[in-house]
């Protein structure tokens, strides 16, 4: 396996949108704080080989403060090879098509620093999508929903705050090699299938 | 569980650092995994609007500071949440398309403590 450590690392590559569809590219935090807004991350140079195995992801968000820490949004990422940043268009992100896969969470007074919340699936789809390749940029959408009280670091805020995303994938074709310790091989693996 | 960095380079044509990793359990390898980390040498937070001396700024106006980026703090913080989700199977399946090389385009690998860590034999787990 092979893990891919992302950060946001643009002030347009995060954004929220509120319910008019009003679009923030510079604000200290994304301000998810009731249902129908959005958030929009992005991630660019995603070297995940085109078709490979998501073993894991994580979207890792900072969040400041315990006055904004409940946790309710469903997580898409967005269903494009290659997507482009965000702008102040109206509705930027919640006009861009999403994933059928998305992460649901329900989570009250998670508290504050780093949460993490696992979006294997909506990665998994846009890795196996067709078009995708290697280098290109990923978006996931954040759709807040009812009880939602969420405010989490910006680009803009503190660029070491920014989002972040861990992907833990298997590319096609890698070699399965052995583990070697004081004991000799623990297992050989060919095709997916372990020998012991 | 521990783990020890074997080797930490840079992705060929990137600045992008490679990192090798082995976890041991009792001191034996247990699992090996292999990390590109996107680290920024630096990186600026929003302070207010207020200057850097209390002087009140001008409306519009916002103080910024750019601070130096613990890198080796954030090679350990990778690894260890990374050991805290996967579940270490006994296999080794490296992306056999990356290709690294010894050079250091950003200055990553020569800030303080990231050549320490080499061979280092650290805790998997952050202390309670």
């Amino acid at each position: 396996m092979t893990t891919l450590n992302l950060q946001v690392a643009a002030s347009s590559d995060d954004a929220d949108e509120v319910s008019d569809g009003t679009m923030d590219l510079t604000s200290v935090n994304i301000s998810l704080t009731a249902a129908a807004q959005w958030g929009g991350l992005r991630w660019n140079n995603v070297t995940v080989p085109q078709g490979a195995t998501i073993d894991t992801g994580t979207l890792q968000i900072s969040i400041p403060s315990t006055d904004y820490d409940d946790v309710y949004v469903d997580v898409y990422g967005e269903d494009e090879d290659d997507p482009g940043t965000f702008t102040t268009d109206n509705s930027n992100i919640s006009g861009r098509t999403p994933t059928t896969a998305k992460k649901s969470v329900s989570a009250a007074g998670v508290g504050t620093g780093w949460y993490s919340i696992t979006v294997t699936d909506p990665v998994q789809e846009i890795v196996n999508r067709g078009g995708f390749a290697s280098g290109n940029d990923l978006v996931l959408i954040m759709d807040a929903q009812t009880s939602i009280s969420l405010r989490f670091k910006a680009y803009d805020g503190d660029s070491g705050l920014a989002a972040k995303l861990d992907i833990d994938y298997t590319a096609a074709g890698a070699a399965g090699l052995p583990v070697v310790s004081g004991e000799g091989i623990h297992s050989l693996v060919f095709g997916g299938v372990t020998v012991r | 569980m521990k783990f020890k960095i074997t080797k930490i380079e840079t992705v060929k044509g990137s600045h992008r650092l490679y990192v090798d990793v082995a976890f041991l359990d009792g001191g034996k390898i247990v699992h090996r995994n292999d990390f590109v980390m996107q680290i920024a040498l630096t990186h600026c937070e929003y302070v207010g609007r207020v200057g850097p001396d209390g002087e009140q700024l001008d409306k519009g106006e916002q103080y910024f500071e750019t601070r130096d980026t613990d890198v080796a703090a954030e090679i350990v913080a990778n690894i260890r949440r990374y050991a805290e989700r996967a579940d270490m199977k006994r296999v080794d399946n490296r992306d056999p398309d990356i290709s690294t090389e010894d050079t250091d385009p950003l200055g990553l690998r020569a800030k303080e403590g990231v050549a320490d860590l080499i061979g280092a034999e650290m805790p998997a787990e952050v202390a309670a």
